[in-house]
């Protein structure tokens, strides 16, 4: 699925968050948004997830606009994946997963035996089927991520949007969850997350786009980042950035002076 | 936990309101045996020849039946109002009490007795005042978006403050020879007036509105999580949460009209039920509905037959919840520690 932004502006009041963003992501696309805290990344989710009007512009799924379908329409096709925190209700992770099958139902429809195999399929492709009967705030934080996801699979949405979803996961599970990722852009997903982390976005990433001052700052593939002069500039810090040699693909680092 | 379990899960509840709704039947001032009880009810419907005495039959059909139907549909409304308040504003602390629709609804009540309006304008007044609390709150809470926990108890200690207020007033203007006494007692919350007329009080709305909210139980579920991932899921959260408010105000204010205000069942059935059933409101809807009526109905037998006269009923609720309310706090802090 081709998800697109044409030409994006937004503003609370008279500040300008968002200042004519255009970009589009196709499927077995990974793209990353960077940018410092305050530069619009969450707003720009939020448009695209259609819970904000821009003030200009439109964001359009394979060329019809999101404003155009009602939530359950939108629902199937671009699913959203916040940052797993511990549920004021510790729903069992199965359970969670199959809220994932609500825009495939009708308002007083319940979720019935198909809609029940599609969500322990889901948490069985991220490789954590043992966990269903388990209540999600038995979870660690990278497993109950994992559910989110999960989650988003049930709901059959060929776009996912991750809003910096390994902002509160231990190393191994920052891992497991960018691996992940990168699993499901290989499936075809389009995947669409802010982070924090400039080596996240070159690893794993097909593009990069750099939010500063409400603009693109950048827009292009990591490749083209990897001489750490944008970076540098992002930052106001002089970064390094380097390949190291680690057997598989190897890894991608970056080096404050 | 699955479609079965489930099932089991209630079954058992069902179970166990059967035989407080038998046992509730038998004591009292009148002492009525099961199997006179069963034989009395089951008359009604098929041809059994009467061994009983007319007063056996009257106290059973007029005063312990209609009065039993009421404590166990108001215990039942109670408690899934307020699971249902729990899950729209995603906070364990809330219940009818605490959110102000009880003393809202309270108020309209008053104001219903004072204007000596009849029965469905005692019902009417109660559902305009308690939603107004309900909406009142709501608003404090969301303008301290930081602490919406906070937000929801302080703002409904307030706005419960300024409906007590407005109920004190009524009294003050009250005639003290005949209005005043009415609506003292009204407010304390008793069944001891419960008869057919306030039954349909309570079963009406009751009713109405616990039906579609459980065949909506499964996308409450989805109103409990954070308001955008709900959008994402596709939930038109605005009109669920809405229309949940609605039937939820409409459960506790049909049973303040009927019996005063009852507190704390709101509060602490709906604890209990999650912490037999989970989370999931497949299950908690039907078993809070069930337990609830199986508690109220419990104590309102205690009520009516533990002391000489007498005691009514909210002042028995308020002796179990207020209690229970001081655990659940300490225990949130406690796990907000961790």
């Amino acid at each position: 699925m081709r998800i697109e932004a044409a030409s994006i502006s937004f503003s609370y009041g008279k500040r300008r968050i968002l200042d004519d963003i255009s970009f589009s992501a196709d499927s077995g696309s990974m793209t990353a948004l960077l940018g410092r805290n305050g530069s619009g990344k969450t707003t720009l989710l939020r448009i695209l997830l259609g819970f904000l009007q821009p003030g200009k512009g439109q964001v359009s799924i394979d060329g019809t606009s999101i404003l155009r379908m009602k939530e359950r329409e939108r629902a199937q096709r671009i699913a959203y994946i916040p940052q797993a925190t511990v549920p004021v209700y510790p729903y069992r992770a199965l359970d969670a997963v199959l809220m994932g099958r609500s825009p495939a139902l009708s308002l007083f429809e319940r979720p019935g035996a198909d809609d029940e195999r599609k969500a322990a399929r889901a948490l069985e492709r991220l490789g954590i089927g043992h966990l269903g009967n388990r209540t999600v705030d038995t979870l660690s934080g990278g497993e109950r991520q994992l559910v989110m996801i999960a989650r988003a699979l049930a709901q059959e949405a060929g776009i996912l949007l991750l809003d910096e979803p390994t902002s509160s996961l231990d190393y191994s599970n920052q891992l497991l969850v960018m691996e992940t990722l990168t699993a499901l852009r290989d499936d075809g997903y389009t995947i669409l997350f802010s982070t924090h982390s400039p080596e996240q976005a070159l690893m794993d990433s097909t593009a990069v786009i750099i939010l500063s001052g409400g603009k693109a700052a950048f827009h292009g593939s990591a490749e083209e980042l990897m001489d750490g002069r944008i970076l540098s500039d992002l930052y106001s810090r002089q970064l390094f950035i380097t390949r190291v040699d680690t057997g598989k693909s190897g890894r991608i680092v970056c080096i404050p002076e | 936990m699955g479609k079965r379990s489930s099932i089991g899960l209630v079954a058992i509840l069902l179970i166990a309101y059967a035989a407080v709704f038998v046992l509730s039947f038998s004591i009292g001032r009148f002492p009525v045996g099961p199997v006179e009880l069963i034989r009395i009810l089951l008359s009604r419907i098929l041809p059994i020849e009467q061994d009983w005495t007319r007063q056996a039959e009257s106290v059973v059909l007029s005063i312990r039946l209609p009065r039993i139907l009421a404590s166990s549909l108001i215990g039942a409304g109670l408690s899934l109002s307020g699971l249902i308040f729990q899950m729209i504003f995603r906070n364990p602390l809330v219940s009818p009490d605490v959110l102000g629709t009880s003393t809202g609804a309270g108020f309209g009540a008053a104001l219903a007795l004072l204007l000596a309006l009849p029965s469905a304008g005692i019902a009417a007044a109660a559902f305009a005042m308690g939603i107004a609390a309900v909406f009142l709150v709501w608003k404090v809470a969301s303008r301290i978006p930081s602490n919406q926990v906070l937000g929801l108890i302080l703002g409904g200690m307030m706005i419960s403050s300024l409906f007590q207020s407005g109920t004190s007033f009524i009294k003050l203007v009250a005639d003290p020879n005949d209005e005043l006494p009415s609506i003292t007692y009204f407010l304390m919350g008793s069944l001891a007036g419960a008869g057919w007329e306030e039954l349909k009080l309570v079963a009406i709305p009751t009713i109405a509105a616990a039906i579609p909210m459980l065949l909506l139980s499964w996308r409450m579920n989805l109103l409990s999580l954070p308001e955008e991932e709900a959008l994402s899921l596709g939930v038109n959260t605005r009109m669920i949460r809405a229309v949940a408010i609605a039937a939820a105000t409409a459960m506790t204010a049909s049973s303040v009209a009927a019996a005063g205000i009852i507190g704390w069942v709101g509060l602490v059935i709906p604890h209990i039920t999650r912490m037999i059933a989970g989370s999931d409101a497949r299950r908690t809807m039907p078993a809070a509905a069930v337990l609830g009526a199986a508690f109220l109905t419990a104590v309102d037998t205690v009520s009516r037959s533990a002391a000489y006269s007498e005691i009514p009923i909210g002042i028995l609720t308020s002796f179990i919840g207020a209690p229970f309310f001081l655990y659940l706090i300490i225990r949130e802090g406690k796990k907000n520690e961790d």
